[in-house]
């Protein structure tokens, strides 16, 4: 599954004096199997973007085509988006209606019309891989487990609808730091293990930086920069005129090489970071 | 004369859920200056929001004592003194918002405190002024950004002239730039000489306060300096906690076999360790 | 959307309508309402549009602001117009086929319309010009001198302006939640009506939730900022009246007495 935009432009309240320019001539090709980490400022155009790979919202002009099918061609039924493109809003928790865990996740799988087995299958296997037990959980009222599992039993209900492609808007935030790896690493896993293109969309640089491949920025409605987190954060002026900033570990090695040791800044993880400061000293 | 502003005795509460009652906080017995800048970290569920309500009488112990300026909390008397002094700010900015205009909502505290008009507006253009969001004292709080709207709630709390504040993971949803605003307009307060107890899940946010408490399964499992705390990253590991990033670099140069000193908190100081050892 | 609904949404302008206290407005609005329901003849329906027609030029807010209000109930007039044309009883004017219409019943179905048109822009005009939150306060100190109710008009102005401030929140919420669920599969354009009732059941739940969680979060940060109902609470802006409300009580009394008038012209003009 890929997803190729061409020239989207989104204008909200157009031709009112609320007119705003939410995203100016946006274009990108996403490979499946991806793992992308979208960055930028609140009010970016970064939340407007997502909603349009699966339709929520229509663009003023552009297009959106995911797997070859123009998502906004009117002949294309919203069911046949859905199945392709899952996303995930922030707080998903808020979005939990049913009576019992099993009836909530199984109100995607239900709604694109697959069997009592299928949906049963599916079921168990989303809250598996969200490292819920299926058993212990399945009959719970949602609304009595904790803030955590909630968001879990949340994001099940999306997997269990199998999409190739899945959209997380700040899946993390509330969660301790601990619960915050936890969910990076059940995402990472998604990607990983069963092919799902990740399209993540963050406020932490430091997130980006540990867990995807390719990253996007955007700023002002416009996507300014779009590569492996190598290329994106290499231009650290360049992110600090937009006002980001880049990860700890790599803004270390930038003030190192200032400081006159012979060092290569290109590392931005913690783990790439320190191994090059060891290097220099000959550990 | 003592200047302890928050004392709590071996305090424990107790929650009802369905058949046996669930212990939020076991046998805590915390004491905090006046001036003092304090975190509680603890993961989801540690008890760090009971005890935030336990200091503003939004709660009461089911055991022992808590004393907020040497008042009683458990005295009813006492309630509207002790919010007074102790003012809180929650974390989801909308959810503690009153009025339709903003100004209306930072005058909200010092009405129900009964103040003549004219001292009421003193109040709310100091503290407007105070978080920089004088200019939108006439606007409608759902038109503003969720840092801005934070920052009005924080008006609408110093407005009241508390000589402490409790801010229960008041950073938690906000974006960066609001969270940085936040954090500083909490750093100006306590350089003022509030006090400041600040919840928070975000370790780099801490790295300045005066002391940290960490919380465990209702209790206090330890308390310290930040230095003191972030030296230990597996035992935080284990409480479901992590360090900032620049500790966790420092430490696997240490394991890699270079001398940075434990507790090195900022990036200045973690380069400065690097270049001596040049 | 939802969000963009702003019949009656308050609209600034530097008038004195604007700067008179609330209560003159509501008082006066309450009046005119009172006197259009009084008024027997078009005459009256002339003297109340004059009064509006000055209130509008007056308060500098554009006419088709004014007028907005009455687009969401442009059917129900019509239909009032139809209705009282066709089936009034009376001396016959034009008779087409089984239809007939009458004198009592064009001037009865044109009475009707102006009543409703100038009810709702009149209204609106006090919408128009006055903040919600001006408008609980003043509210809240009517309600303080009728007997019974006088007890708890602290309450219901809080509810009011509670009420006004949380709508844009949910609003939001309802959009998002309503997004999540449709990426979830949920229909809410199924034309079967079981289904699509059924539909709204994925909306309504989480909104409940969602309602009562914030509810309870507000009461405690209330209590936190030292509420404890309106006994010994102060106010930042008092109200007080001043002499153009004085003068716009004479004017807006000298006006009804005006539209009262007209019940005693007999001249018709249909």
């Amino acid at each position: 599954m890929s997803i190729e935009v061409r020239n989207l432009t989104h204008i909200y309240s157009q031709g009112t004096v609320f007119e705003r320019i939410a995203l100016d001539n946006v274009s990108f090709d996403v490979g499946p199997r991806d793992f992308i980490g979208i960055i930028g400022h609140t009010g970016s155009g970064k939340s407007t973007l997502v909603q349009h790979i699966n339709r929520l919202l229509v663009p003023t002009s552009g297009t959106v085509i995911v797997n070859h099918i123009d998502i906004n061609d009117k002949k294309v039924p919203m069911k046949e988006i859905v199945r392709r493109v899952g996303i995930v809003f922030q707080y998903p928790e808020s979005q939990l209606f049913e009576e019992t865990v099993y009836k909530d996740v199984s109100f995607g799988p239900k709604n694109l019309g697959y069997d009592d087995e299928k949906t049963d299958f599916l079921v168990r296997q989303s809250l598996e891989i969200m490292g819920l037990n299926f058993e212990e959980i399945k009959d719970k009222s949602p609304f009595e487990l904790s803030g955590g599992q909630k968001r879990r039993v949340a994001i099940a209900g999306v997997i269990a609808m199998k999409p190739p492609i899945m959209i997380l808007d700040e899946p993390t935030s509330g969660l301790d730091p601990v619960g915050r790896e936890e969910m990076l690493n059940m995402i990472r896993d998604m990607n990983q293990e069963l092919g799902i293109c990740i399209l993540l969309v963050t406020h932490s640089m430091d997130d980006v930086a540990q867990y995807a491949d390719k990253i996007m920025v955007f700023s002002e409605g416009k996507l300014v920069k779009y590569g492996p987190p190598s290329e994106v954060f290499a231009d650290s002026q360049f992110l600090a005129n937009i006002r980001l900033d880049v990860p700890q570990s790599k803004s270390v090695l930038e003030r190192l090489k200032e400081k006159g040791f012979d060092i290569d800044t290109s590392s931005y993880t913690t783990k790439d970071a320190a191994r090059e400061i060891l290097r220099v000293f000959g550990k | 004369m003592d200047n302890t502003i928050i004392k709590l005795e071996n305090v424990s509460f107790s929650y009802e859920s369905g058949d046996n009652p669930v212990k939020a906080l076991d046998d805590v017995s915390i004491s905090i200056n006046e001036g003092e800048f304090v975190a509680i970290v603890g993961k989801n569920g540690s008890g760090k929001s009971t005890l935030a309500k336990l200091l503003n009488a939004l709660l009461l112990p089911s055991e022992g004592v808590v004393l907020v300026d040497g008042m009683d909390t458990s005295d009813p008397e006492n309630t509207i003194a002790i919010r007074k002094a102790c003012a809180m700010v929650f974390q989801n900015p909308d959810n503690q918002m009153v009025a339709t205009i903003v100004e209306e909502d930072v005058a909200f505290g010092p009405e129900n405190l009964g103040l003549a008009p004219h001292k009421i507006r003193t109040r709310v253009d100091e503290s407007l002024k105070a978080v920089m969001m004088y200019e939108f004292k006439d606007q409608k709080p759902h038109q503003l950004s969720g840092g801005q709207k934070q920052r009005i709630t924080i008006a609408g709390v110093i407005a009241m002239h508390p000589k402490c504040i409790v801010f229960d993971e008041s950073t938690a949803m906000l974006d960066p730039a609001g969270r940085a605003d936040t954090l500083k307009i909490m750093h100006k307060l306590n350089d003022e000489g509030v006090t400041v107890i600040f919840i928070t899940h975000y370790m780099e946010e801490i790295t300045d306060a005066d002391r940290i408490i960490v919380m465990g399964d209702g209790k206090v499992v330890k308390e310290g300096t930040p230095k003191e705390i972030f030296a230990d990253s597996e035992g935080l590991k284990k409480l479901r906690l992590g360090v900032p990033e620049v500790v966790a670099l420092g430490d696997l140069l240490r394991e890699g076999g270079l001398d940075i000193p434990e507790g090195t908190l900022s990036e200045e100081e973690l380069v400065e360790a690097i270049c001596r050892l040049k | 959307m939802i969000k963009d609904v702003v019949i009656g949404q308050y609209y600034p302008t530097d008038s004195v309508i604007h700067k008179l206290d609330p209560r003159t407005k509501i008082m006066a609005t309450l009046l005119y309402i009172v006197f259009l329901f009084l008024a027997s003849n078009i005459w009256g329906y002339f003297a109340a549009m004059f009064f509006l027609i000055v209130v509008v030029i007056i308060s500098k807010i554009p006419v088709g602001y004014v007028l907005r209000g009455i687009k969401g109930v442009v059917f129900i007039i019509l239909m009032t117009l139809v209705f009282n044309l066709l089936w009034t009883p009376g001396e016959a004017l034009y008779t087409i086929g089984p239809v007939t219409i009458t004198r009592e019943g064009v001037s009865a179905s044109i009475n009707m319309a102006l009543r409703l048109v100038l009810l709702i822009s009149g209204t609106s005009m006090m919408t128009l010009t006055t903040p919600t939150i001006q408008l609980t306060d003043g509210m809240e100190a009517l309600i303080k001198k009728v007997p019974f109710l006088g007890k708890v008009s602290h309450e219901i102005s809080m509810m009011m302006s509670i009420a006004l401030r949380f709508i844009p929140t949910l609003t939001e919420e309802l959009d998002r939640i309503m997004k999540a669920q449709k990426s979830r599969g949920a229909d809410f354009e199924s034309k079967n009506i079981v289904k699509r009732v059924k539909g709204y059941v994925p909306l309504l739940v989480p909104l409940f939730v969602s309602a009562f969680q914030r509810a309870n979060d507000l009461a405690m940060a209330m209590e936190a900022r030292c509420y404890h109902g309106g006994e010994g609470r102060t106010r930042l802006k008092i109200l007080r009246y001043e002499k153009r409300d004085r003068i716009a009580y004479a004017v807006v009394l000298f006006a009804m007495a005006g539209i009262f008038a007209t019940r005693f012209i007999t001249y018709r003009l249909i």
